[in-house]
């Protein structure tokens, strides 16, 4: 039983690091990019690869996942970030479609639909840490929580004030004689490694790798975490993912007959989603600042 | 060699006109209410789904099934329109996005507790292809319709937007709502016509998904996707972008598999090489200033 | 900075932690598999999604079976009794399944999963645990080293692919492949294409794609001997072959296992009767006992059971099931059922009589199939 109740803490915690990076560019900056999971994805391949062919461990690959899909942000901003609004939304969605297809095909390095088996547990100082245990819990909220509170800098730093400015009104940033693209730019990178981090953490957990992980519920997902909580609101990202889990989970202790529990969850996901929009526009986290 | 380019230009061609008919809807929502339909896709799989539930359960002759298939998506457009997006009209155009996506995955669940998720075919009968221009090409009469009615339908809409009244109050609420309503253009006039003609339009362009393929609960999803690439290709708004668009889509999925240059397994991944590739050198869509029939 | 609004937080946040605890402690309560009440075990099947239709054979077979032994006293005396889990078909989410399989249920054996992604997602975390994975259906090479509890009785792919590529090698030369990107149907294909000493032209296709009228233009412009339709369910099948249909299609087609459904070749059975189908399977002898299970099936559930073979393997896995918890002492002692497995030999049953190797593996084969427009018999060559 606590072994359930630890895997909810996992994968929780994971999502709380995805969502609260893509609150960064998506809440934060107000970059409209439904390709978010790519970042996640690479980061989620780059430490598969290194470990299942190069044989590098936990520590090192949280810090190559971070690396590399920061590096692939800068390429995709460089390629995406001219565009606002819908067009980057219908871009980003796009490549997010075309990550999944190369991730499909390119064989050699992803081993395609087969996925990436044999993935190690995560090691620290010589001692593997079994998936849910308290030592993996610890080692992962321990994670989490390190990178959140430097995220949380981040949101209360004078970049991020320059971002929630960009949001607010890009032209105005710009005559204030901000360099609006670069800010947008590290932004994108930032979110990315941190997704990248959070890809990684899912692939020493979960063992197995395969490109459903660029998949469009995934995505779905995602977007609802961020909005439902509260965009561009830090304590919004983390309500989001802890509700939209604890929803996600419910189906299957109600007793719905299986024919119809992946329906009802996406039926709550959706009365969630449109519920907040009507009541709460900006987020469900409004409703405890106003106090 | 030219009859297996003229059958990939005719696949791409009935490809091309499905994705028109569900890039036309979405493009006028996007020109007048400003944002985009997550949602059209499901509104495609509704139509879809009702016209095989007249046509094969209840047993009616196809046209009449199609009429009133088409008519109902109507209304489901309308009652959408007016429960979901009237009272968030006001609102950053995130938040009626946000609710289309809502939408898009609570319709799919209820055509799954509906429909179960098997897949199902529209009709009892087969139908079998006829030879077209001395047998160079094969088309099934589903697709004959579906590429003539969609270019009657494509003519329509312009005309509609050109030569009616309601039509050109449409344009002008695209091109300023306050203006609009200050020479007496009721706003929600404006939304009600745009979500039942573009739910109309999604609808037959539904059913003849279904003759193509067959019904699953997710079988709207990747044609709006595809929509939505020809909408932005084609500069969003723009009725005449999103028809060129489409095509553009359709006959370079084809013509590019088809003819081998690209392997199939990248298929899916086409509209938006195209689209990427075009934004990178023209952001503003194909016909970004020149060609927009909405926005002036 | 307001941080007075962290209060309200800290107690919502404090309110889940204690919903979730809460769900959890009442699951505990009911689902305790010590060694009084019902005899739980774990199910694992795709439930939703483009298989459900086998999901749904497989848990019909099961708690009909288990009926059955209940009735005639159950196992020690106690009712068999299975938990349900959706694998949906792919290992991620056959691995959360199992994850609530193992550590909430406790259960000691779990019968599946059908898909081998949901197999291969769940032998890792049970093979931890050590809990017995039995599967009657999932045929991929890989399950064959998954692990020493993990045990099936159905054949592996490494002889489908084989023998279809024996039969292509003596009446084809150049073939057409299509083949849906899944781990099932790219394992078939891989195989099959090592076996294979012609000429092929491969096509595939993702997943969520429907629109095969391109890649038939292109194959019926390569002048092929035959086609390969290597789908990952009868759904895809259905469409690919609506669609070859009115492209004209004129040549053999040939089918994997998955695709050689009887239910579906059915809508289509002129035009695959004319141009020849050829299909494989692990098909059942012919026997009283089957006829029977597959009558009081139609009866119960109002419908043909879909899958023929994989009802006949279901329904030994169960027997196998049954008869090893009879056999040991302590029905929570998964070393002594896994050795148990190991020395059940000669067992016999619908597939006649078959033992388990030291990979868990039987020594059932596929065979190759024809379809006569109403079902597919066995080949006569």
């Amino acid at each position: 039983m606590i072994e359930y109740f630890f895997s909810l803490v996992i994968i929780t915690a994971i999502w709380a690091l995805l969502a609260q990076s893509y609150n960064l560019s998506f809440g934060l900056t107000g970059l409209f990019n439904l390709g978010h999971i790519i970042f996640y994805g690479v980061g989620a391949y780059t430490a598969a690869i290194l470990n299942t062919k190069y044989g590098w461990g936990f520590l090192e690959n949280i810090g190559a996942a971070a690396l590399f899909s920061g590096i692939f942000a800068a390429g995709f901003g460089l390629l995406t970030l001219r565009l606002s609004g819908h067009y980057l939304a219908i871009a980003t969605l796009g490549a997010a479609m075309i990550a999944s297809v190369i991730a499909t095909n390119w064989i050699s390095l992803t081993n395609g639909p087969l996925g990436i088996r044999g993935i190690d547990e995560p090691e620290i100082f010589g001692i593997t840490i079994e998936a849910d245990s308290l030592l993996f819990v610890l080692l992962y909220v321990t994670v989490v929580l390190l990178v959140n509170i430097l995220l949380y800098k981040l949101f209360h730093s004078p970049f991020g004030r320059l971002l929630r400015a960009i949001k607010d009104d890009e032209i105005a940033a710009q005559a204030a004689g901000k360099n609006t693209f670069k800010a947008k730019t590290w932004s994108l990178i930032l979110s990315a490694a941190f997704a990248g981090i959070a890809g990684a953490l899912y692939t020493h957990y979960r063992l197995f790798l395969d490109p459903t992980i660029f998949a469009l519920p995934e995505i779905i997902v995602l977007v609802l975490m961020v909005v439902v909580g509260g965009r561009g609101n830090f304590w919004g990202a983390i309500l989001g993912t802890i509700l939209v889990i604890f929803i996600g989970e419910l189906p299957r202790f109600i007793g719905f007959p299986d024919s119809i529990i992946g329906a009802s969850r996406n039926i709550m996901y959706a009365a969630l989603l449109i519920g907040t929009m009507f009541w709460k526009p900006k987020g469900l986290f409004t409703f405890f600042e106003k106090k | 060699m030219s009859e297996l380019v003229a059958q990939l230009i005719w696949n791409g061609l009935v490809t091309g006109a499905l994705i028109a008919l569900v890039a036309l809807g979405l493009t006028l929502i996007y020109g007048v209410a400003g944002f985009i339909q997550f949602a059209h896709g499901e509104i495609v799989a509704l139509g879809a789904y009702s016209f095989m539930v007249l046509h094969k359960l209840v047993g009616w002759e196809i046209v009449p099934s199609a009429i009133a298939a088409v008519i109902s998506i109507i209304f489901v457009g309308l009652i959408l329109e007016r429960f979901f997006f009237r009272p968030v009209r006001d609102e950053d155009p995130m938040v009626p996005l946000v609710i289309s996506i809502g939408l898009s995955i609570g319709l799919q669940a209820v055509i799954l507790i509906f429909f179960g998720p098997n897949i199902l075919t529209i009709s009892k009968k087969t139908f079998h292809s006829l030879s077209l221009f001395g047998g160079k090409i094969l088309a099934t009469p589903s697709q004959i319709w579906a590429v003539v009615l969609a270019i009657i339908l494509m003519g329509g809409t312009i005309l509609f937007l050109h030569k009616t009244k309601i039509g050109k109050a449409l344009r002008a609420v695209a091109s300023n709502r306050d203006i609009a309503e200050v020479f007496g253009i009721h706003v929600n006039t404006a939304m009600r016509w745009i979500f039942g003609v573009g739910a109309g339009l999604a609808a037959v362009a539904g059913i003849f998904l279904g003759f193509e393929q067959n019904l699953e609960p997710m079988m709207g999803v990747m044609i709006a996707v595809k929509a939505f690439s020809a909408v932005i290709l084609g500069a969003v708004g723009s009725v005449r972008g999103a028809i060129i668009g489409a095509f553009l889509i359709g006959l370079s999925e084809s013509l590019l598999v088809g003819l081998g240059i690209i392997p199939s397994g990248f298929t899916a991944a086409i509209p938006f090489i195209i689209l990427i590739g075009m934004l990178l050198l023209k952001p503003e869509g194909l016909f970004g200033k020149r060609f927009t029939a909405l926005r002036q | 900075m307001k941080y007075d609004f962290l209060l309200p937080m800290k107690k919502l946040f404090l309110g889940l932690g204690i919903a979730f605890l809460l769900i959890g402690c009442q699951q505990q309560e009911t689902s305790k598999n010590s060694s009084q009440g019902p005899l739980q075990i774990g199910g694992l099947a795709p439930l939703t999604g483009d298989l459900a239709s086998l999901g749904t054979q497989t848990k019909n077979l099961g708690n009909l079976y288990a009926k059955k032994i209940n009735a005639e006293g159950g196992i020690h005396g106690r009712n068999l009794e299975i938990i349900w889990e959706d694998g949906k078909c792919n290992p991620g989410d056959a691995a959360k399944a199992t994850q609530k399989l193992v550590n909430i249920d406790k259960v000691s054996i779990i019968f599946g999963g059908n898909c081998s992604g949901e197999t291969l997602g769940a032998a890792p975390i049970t093979e931890k645990k050590e809990v017995i994975l039995f599967s009657s259906i999932s045929t991929s090479p890989e399950i064959t080293k998954a692990g020493d509890f993990v045990f099936r009785n159905a054949p592996s792919d490494s002889s489908q692919g084989k023998i279809l590529a024996e039969y292509v090698n003596e009446n084809f030369e150049k073939v057409g492949i299509l083949t849906q990107q899944t781990d099932y149907a790219v394992g078939v294909g891989n195989t099959f294409k090592e076996h294979f000493s012609g000429e092929f032209i491969e096509e595939s296709f993702l997943d969520n794609e429907s629109d095969f009228k391109t890649r038939i233009t292109k194959l019926k412009g390569e002048n092929l001997d035959a086609l390969f339709i290597n789908s990952n369910s009868p759904q895809k099948f259905e469409i690919i072959v609506k669609q070859l249909q009115e492209q004209n299609w004129s040549k053999p087609i040939f089918l994997n296992e998955i695709s050689s459904n009887a239910e579906s070749a059915r809508k289509y059975s002129d035009f695959l009767t004319e141009v020849g189908t050829v299909g494989v399977n692990f098909l059942p002898p012919k026997s009283e006992e089957l006829k029977n299970t597959l009558q009081e099936y139609t009866d119960k559930f109002g419908h043909e059971a879909p899958y023929e073979s994989y009802l006949a393997a279901t329904i030994d896995g169960m027997k196998i099931i049954a008869q090893v918890l009879q056999e040991v002492d302590d029905p929570n002692d998964t070393k002594a059922i896994r050795d148990a497995l190991y020395n059940t030999q000669n067992f016999s049953g619908l597939f006649g009589t078959y033992s388990f190797d030291e990979n868990g593996d039987v020594n059932i084969s596929h065979q190759l199939l024809s379809f006569d427009g109403e079902n597919f018999i066995p080949l006569q060559e």
